[in-house]
């Protein structure tokens, strides 16, 4: 699946990262830690995560994550739109709760582990 | 801690205190990491909080400052860095002690083992409060009492575990 | 201020003595625990105590473990370098506590390296 359908399909909002959207992806991972992200994600998976803050921009491109998937309404921080812009880190953004977004996924046969 | 005293290591730190208060009264926990490296000017103290700067040649993020900056804040904390050009760096992160979001400090046994042993020339003085208790270690000191005895040799690492274990254990910090 | 007792010095002292004088001289080996901000988070600490520990557990004391930052590759930590006196570096990569303990005592120990763990056999020494 591509970034562009999962975001049709869920009706996600492409925030930034828009030249990445045609990139397809089969894993993900679900955490609000960045420890926890940098410890465990893997390059390729597609990250569902409430935090907002920059920094998220950054564990992106050292994990070669897919993209961030940014749940319950929440807004990305300016900061962090511009680096997702500027690093081409395709952001989305959503008002659905990660639960429902994660199990959506899971539901389109994007797994949680090789 | 590993990950900052790291940062200071690669600044060419000879000596580092790390301090921890734990006020319960004041619901306040404050870690503070001084360094005797090469220090920061103004401008690098900002571009250092920044997680696309980085020193290393190996990667273009540098997490270590962010991540704990973001961990202050999220328990009602700040971090605040001072530092001088050629005289050293200090960093003080203080957390809400009570916040139910304040990440446990952890092993501090190991931390501090794991400093000694990967790095025994570097001087390391460890001081820890905790309401009207203290506990505090200076290698600087056990080598001196050691003669020309590394600190890092299986003896010593074994007879220094079991006294900063019993002594965190006083002071109640396990 | 927290120090070593005087019998635990006595002790330690005549302990070091004794070695030295069975020793050859020098170190058989050095292990590099990388302990970057990615490193950690992986799990890095867990690595360097459980090779503190076999070198506890077998009274090793020609072993070296030192610790360095960031190597570069965040998405293969927890890793190691092991350095036999006169043999090329190894890297180790993905590795649990476990793992670290197998390369311990094959690869630090006997010299064997743990070809399914490495990542890469370097080509210089430095020691």
């Amino acid at each position: 699946m591509t970034l562009l359908e999962a975001a049709e399909k869920l009706g996600l909002k492409p925030v930034a990262g828009l030249s990445r959207l045609s990139r397809e992806f089969v894993q993900g991972y679900v955490s609000d830690l960045l420890s926890d992200v940098m410890a465990n994600a893997k390059p390729g998976d597609i990250w569902v995560t409430l935090q907002i803050h920059q920094n998220i921009i950054a564990v992106a491109t050292l994990k070669e994550l897919a993209g961030i998937i940014l749940i319950g309404g929440r807004q990305p921080e300016k900061q962090t739109l511009a680096k997702a812009e500027e690093e081409q880190v395709p952001l989305f953004l959503t008002d659905l709760p990660a639960f429902e977004v994660v199990g959506r996924l899971y539901q389109m046969g994007i797994i949680g582990r090789k | 801690m590993l990950d900052i005293v790291e940062n200071s290591l690669a600044a060419g730190a000879r000596r580092v205190e790390i301090r921890v208060e734990e006020n319960i009264a004041a619901d306040r926990m404050v870690i503070e990491i001084v360094d005797d490296g090469c220090g920061m000017d103004e401008e690098r103290i900002q571009r250092a909080l920044d997680p696309f700067f980085t020193t290393k040649t190996v990667r273009r993020v540098g997490l270590g400052l962010p991540l704990l900056s973001e961990a202050c804040r999220m328990s009602s904390g700040e971090m605040q860095i001072q530092s001088c050009p050629g005289k050293g760096t200090r960093l003080r992160a203080t957390f809400q002690h009570s916040h139910i979001d304040r990440k446990p400090l952890g092993n501090i046994r190991d931390t501090l083992i794991t400093l000694m042993t990967g790095h025994p020339l570097v001087e390391l003085l460890y001081e820890h409060r905790k309401e009207d208790k203290i506990f505090s270690l200076d290698t600087r000191e056990i080598k001196a009492d050691l003669d020309d005895i590394p600190l890092d040799a299986p003896q010593v690492v074994s007879a220094l575990r079991t006294l900063i274990q019993s002594g965190l254990e006083d002071l109640g910090a396990y | 201020m927290a120090k070593l007792s005087i019998e635990d010095l006595k002790k330690i002292k005549e302990s070091v003595r004794a070695a030295v004088t069975l020793r050859e001289g020098g170190y058989r080996a050095r292990v590099n625990v990388h302990m970057g901000t990615c490193g950690l988070a992986a799990g890095a600490r867990a690595i360097m105590t459980a090779v503190l520990d076999e070198i506890q557990k077998r009274d090793i004391k020609d072993v070296v473990v030192v610790t360095s930052g960031c190597a570069g590759l965040c998405n293969r930590e927890p890793m190691i370098t092991v350095e036999r006196m006169g043999e090329p570096p190894v890297k180790y990569v993905d590795l649990t506590a476990d793992k670290m303990r197998q390369i311990f005592s094959e690869h630090v120990l006997e010299g064997k390296i743990v070809e399914k763990y490495a990542l890469a056999i370097g080509s210089e020494t430095t020691f």
